[in-house]
């Protein structure tokens, strides 16, 4: 796959909307702040590097899967306080320290996996995530578009994702 | 929404950079204080992520051209587009020059003839600069008329006898070569 670097007006928009909290993510991960920093440093790089390969919509769910990742190789790296490795990993999903990719699924079973689970959502779900995903749409005009409360939009984006969590789980 | 434990939707809004400024202070402090609060939202992040990757995969993708596509494209093909037009060149060439050679030679004929038959009627003496020598144009003129008229004798030699009239090409010929102002008489030139 062919990786893109990140327009930096973007590039800053994503850095402004969650360093401080990706930060926070880690800062309990790793337990050093120092560590943590570094950690930073290295996600953003990744998104400076492959960020135009993740779609907009998923920036941010991306940063923290990466930075879910990094945690995990920092102490796999580092190899001390088994004890915290230990808590952590049986914390951390085994797939999310073993996959390589970055950007999504593992692989092409699991796709074929979760299209098929989205033909159990409702067609309202699949409207409002295609004009999300798709269209780049954010959820306030989404929500305007429809004729419907910003709330109710982000509750059918969150009814399709746990459907589509539990439909996966359960296979 | 001032809110110390965020719900769902919360989360989701934030994960896709929707959350308002009180949420994401919100949702960075909570992130702070427990690792299983990162782990929550990391379940949302993993399932949205996954979803962005089928949603690329519907998208249509656009071709672009760029600068260094079309540079690549002159690299690929030079090579073929100057054998290309150097053949083109060399036909245009086989097929031009002949008729440029025969033009000239009809040109030159038809002047010769000229000048002859001015220099057998005109009385006028060669053009003497104020020193008296020979007009250097007028000198050369007149060799190469010469030069002309002794290829002409050769050939009558080999070849039939050169008509006294000049052939009706001919003619049209210098016609078109005068300028309109200077044109004249066919019958004035015609013996």
């Amino acid at each position: 796959m062919s990786t893109k670097r990140l327009a930096p007006p973007e590039f800053e928009e994503c850095y402004q909307r969650y360093a401080t909290g990706v930060l926070a993510f880690l800062r309990v991960r790793v337990g050093c702040d120092a560590d943590a920093d570094d950690c930073l440093g290295r996600i953003f790089e990744k998104l400076w590097t492959q960020g135009a390969d993740v779609e907009p919509a998923a920036r941010g769910a991306w940063l923290f899967v990466v930075a879910r990742r990094e945690a995990a190789l920092h102490w796999r790296t580092k190899n001390r306080a088994d004890e915290v490795l230990r808590s952590l990993a049986a914390r951390t999903d085994d797939r999310t320290i073993q996959t390589t990719n970055d950007n999504g699924l593992d692989n092409e079973e699991s796709a074929v996996e979760l299209r098929l689970a989205m033909n159990h959502l409702t067609s309202e779900q699949r409207d409002i995530l295609r004009r999300r995903f798709l269209d780049n749409t954010c959820f306030r005009e989404i929500a305007e578009q429809l004729d419907i409360p910003l709330g109710t939009a982000l509750s059918r984006v969150h009814a399709a994702l746990k459907q589509l969590r539990k439909i996966l789980r359960d296979d | 929404m001032m809110n110390s434990n965020p719900d769902d939707e919360m989360l989701i809004a934030y994960l896709f950079g929707e959350a308002d400024q009180t949420d994401r202070q919100s949702i960075e402090n909570w992130l702070g204080r427990d690792p299983a609060h990162g782990e929550r939202l990391c379940q949302w992040a993993e399932t949205i992520g996954d979803l962005a990757t089928i949603y690329r995969a519907e998208q249509p993708s656009q071709p672009t051209f760029k600068r260094s596509d079309a540079h690549a494209l002159v690299r690929r093909y030079r090579f073929v587009a100057i054998t290309s037009f150097s053949l083109a060149a060399s036909v245009l060439a086989i097929a031009l020059f002949p008729r440029i050679a025969i033009e000239n030679e009809d040109s030159r004929i038809a002047l010769a003839w000229v000048d002859v038959r001015a220099s057998d009627t005109d009385t006028q003496s060669p053009q003497l600069d104020w020193d008296g020598s020979m007009t250097e144009s007028f000198a050369s003129t007149t060799a190469e008329v010469d030069e002309v008229m002794e290829e002409m004798e050769g050939d009558k030699s080999t070849s039939e006898p050169i008509s006294d009239e000049p052939p009706e090409w001919m003619l049209m010929a210098m016609s078109l070569m005068i300028p309109t102002d200077e044109a004249f008489d066919i019958d004035e030139v015609t013996p």
